[in-house]
């Protein structure tokens, strides 16, 4: 299939032009050159507009200005009306297919230019070699026609522009690869009749069911187990998606947070140091109590120490000459002498012993009063210098204690004070928080999702194989009933085919996403010049896309823009060609982030896909720089030069009008 | 656009014993490529068809 014909009329800045895609060489290679601005991505969005009604690649300034030609609105007169129409004739093989698209509009006022819309009208054309008459399809009837060709939900991978290439391979756009290999490949159609076959079982298995209370058990197990692998099915499909959007906003949310410090720790953070900051506070109460106490204490200690030790000195030498009494109970003597005998070691008092003793208590009953104070205060006041003693080593640990606490606290407020600076130089703390908040969560939902999805696998085993088990008894049940015998026949016969289709669409996909990956990493290798860093591309059973590095690392993510641009590419380019797929390829600025070598590595390929495939560039002069000049002018069909008069209308300065 | 040829190999593969089948596979897919409505009328019609047809085909 090709375009053989464009035309646009009335849409933006094209106010009527007409590209006519003549083939008549080898090379089905065809370009448009345009500086920025004069409309290269509008001409794209022209053909989206016209065959899907969408402008899928608009910048917030196209979607501000009206689908309608400027110059067109102004010219209108007041309830004057004037039509936007873009026209597209395909060849396919024996057939000529044109897809057309209006929009009428209506100048309500002069004096503001306001413009209203009717709603578009679609038509498409027929005109097929061995019918006498054209073929009319409109609106509904003709999407359904188009979308069999073109379908509108795999778009990206016939017209796509290279703003859009680096992001093919997101963790969130598995789902959409998968979706593009099942529709391009026309593995769907496997899918669609296996699911309206199995409505149609539904329907017989459930007439007959009541034939026998045996065939009707037999046929509710196996309902049962069909609807059971159903939900399976679902849930883990929900589960992938999930999964996806999770990974998709962790990946958006890791970019705004990255190189930002971790708040919610910082705040956490913040609240410890308070704690431990009342704590070392209390300390420090405490200490100052401990040192008032000791300062209370020798203060009087030192005051009255030179008194103490004179006393103490002349303590010593009233013992020293005897004057004071014996340190003994008279009680004690008195009770010795009663029984003359020693009650400590229990011998016999000698005479000796005994006048000893007799001394002894005269002795202490004929002291002075002072006497007998100095031998009361005696042990005081030893134990007062003692105490007095202490004092350098008791203030030492006291001042040190305090000076460790005091050395804590300097530091957690130290630490306290950068955190919070830190916290207030983001003035988007609000927002960072709600964006924490966000990814935590998802986080965690993406961890959950991941186990529920590994749990639900093994269930869908175990629920097939109990589905495969039901269908043989409900088989045997079958085949020994005596009624119903044409449906039964029915019933056996649809069955053969829906195992047989839905075995041949398991394995087709699987060979079709092994062929793809194959013939992607063959087509990146051509493009790009590095030989020898990549090993092979990898499309894992959720076709997550991955190019591997020599050294089997994942290396999608480090990849850059022009290389992931180049994979996008080469990955459209496998799928095409593996599928058979034969739409054409509109691409808008294929170099635009592609450097020399690589420009001529990916012109070779395009020449090379050319032979084969029409292919439409739309680039700027820049991109179209001496290397890929050489290369495209020896084998272009068709190129088209665009150029934009007052700043308002885009016309061709060269090429042919269509018929 | 026709069916991809090489979901009619992988038919013609899964068939090899249980050609009488391959028709309808082959009908089935052909209505689904067409877009057409109304698929359970169709289907069953189809289906009633091949089983005739093999059943002359047996006689």
């Amino acid at each position: 299939m090709r375009i053989d014909c464009i035309k646009i009329t009335n849409y933006r800045q094209y106010k009527s032009v007409n590209f006519n895609f003549s083939h008549t060489i080898k090379n089905d290679l065809n370009m448009i050159l345009a500086q920025n601005g004069v409309g290269k991505t509008n001409f794209l969005n022209a053909l989206t507009w016209c065959l899907y009604e969408v402008e899928t690649h608009n910048s917030e300034k196209s979607n501000s200005l009206p689908l309608l030609n400027l110059k067109v609105i102004e010219e209108l007169n007041e309830e004057e009306t004037a039509t936007v129409e873009v026209e597209m004739i395909f060849n396919y093989g024996i057939k000529k297919i044109t897809v057309k698209r209006t929009q009428e509009f209506i100048k309500r006022s002069e004096m503001t230019s306001k413009i209203y819309a009717n709603p578009s009208h679609y038509q498409i054309t027929i005109i097929d070699e061995f019918d006498a008459l054209p073929k009319q399809l409109y609106n509904l009837e003709a999407k359904n026609y188009l979308d069999r060709f073109l379908p509108e939900s795999i778009s990206e991978y016939f017209f796509f522009d290279n703003e859009q290439l680096d992001s093919y391979f997101t963790k969130n756009k598995s789902q959409a690869i998968k979706s593009a290999i099942i529709e391009i490949t026309q593995v769907k159609l496997l899918s669609d009749a296996t699911n309206h076959l199995e409505e149609i079982l539904k329907d017989y298995r459930t007439y007959i069911k009541k034939s026998t209370p045996a065939l009707e058990k037999a046929h509710d197990e196996h309902e049962k187990c069909i609807k059971n692998v159903e939900e399976i099915e679902n849930c883990i499909c929900e589960l992938t998606t999930q999964i996806d959007i999770s990974k998709k906003k962790i990946e958006e949310n890791s970019k705004i947070l990255k190189g930002t410090p971790k708040i919610k720790d910082d705040e956490i953070r913040l609240e410890e140091i308070k704690k431990q900051m009342d704590s070392e506070n209390n300390n420090l109460d405490e200490i100052n109590k401990d040192l008032h106490a000791f300062i209370r204490k020798y203060r009087v200690l030192l005051a009255l120490y030179p008194d103490v030790i004179k006393t103490l000195d002349l303590i010593k030498q009233q013992e020293e000459m005897g004057k004071l009494p014996i340190d003994v109970s008279v009680e004690i003597l008195e009770k010795i002498l009663e029984q003359k005998k020693c009650i400590f070691c229990n011998e016999d008092l000698s005479e000796e012993g005994i006048n000893n003793i007799n001394r002894m208590i005269e002795k202490n009953r004929y002291s002075s009063s002072t006497s007998t104070l100095f031998l009361s205060i005696k042990s005081e006041l030893v134990r007062f210098v003692q105490d007095s003693k202490e004092y350098p080593n008791t203030k030492k640990t006291l001042l040190n204690r305090k000076h460790q606490i005091e050395q804590r606290i300097s530091s957690l407020e130290a630490e306290r004070k950068a955190i919070k600076s830190r916290l207030a130089s983001r003035t988007d703390i609000d927002n960072l928080k709600k964006v924490i908040e966000e990814n935590d969560m998802h986080e965690v939902l993406l961890r959950e999702n991941e186990i529920k999805l590994g749990i639900k696998k093994e269930n869908l085993e175990s629920a097939k194989n109990s589905k495969t088990k039901a269908a043989e008894e409900y088989q045997e049940e079958l085949k020994k009933d005596k009624k119903f015998g044409e449906m039964k026949n029915q019933i056996l016969f649809a069955e053969k085919a829906y195992n047989i289709m839905k075995e041949s669409y398991d394995e087709l996909l699987d060979e079709m996403k092994s062929q793809i990956s194959s013939k992607t990493f063959d087509n990146f290798t051509n493009l790009i010049w590095k030989t020898n860093t990549f090993k092979e591309v990898s499309i894992d059973e959720h076709y997550n896309l991955d190019i591997m590095h020599m050294l089997n690392y994942s290396s999608i993510s480090s990849c850059s823009a022009a290389e992931r641009a180049l994979l996008a590419l080469s990955f459209t380019l496998a799928i095409h060609n593996v599928s058979g797929f034969s739409a054409p390829l509109v691409i808008d600025s294929p170099v635009g982030r592609v450097s020399d070598t690589n420009r001529k590595n990916f012109g070779e390929v395009l020449v090379k896909v050319s032979e084969s495939k029409q292919i439409i560039m739309l680039l700027t002069p820049s991109e179209y720089s001496e290397e890929v000049k050489n290369l495209f002018d020896q084998v272009n069909s068709n190129k088209f030069v665009l150029k934009m008069f007052n700043e308002e209308n885009t016309y061709i300065s060269g090429g042919n009008n269509c018929d | 656009m026709g069916i991809n040829s090489k979901i009619t190999k992988k038919i013609n593969e899964k068939c090899e014993k249980e050609k009488d089948v391959k028709a309808l596979i082959i009908d089935l897919l052909n209505f689904e490529n067409e877009g057409k409505a109304h698929y359970k009328e169709e289907y069953k019609k189809m289906i009633t068809k091949h089983i005739e047809e093999i059943k002359k085909y047996e006689n």
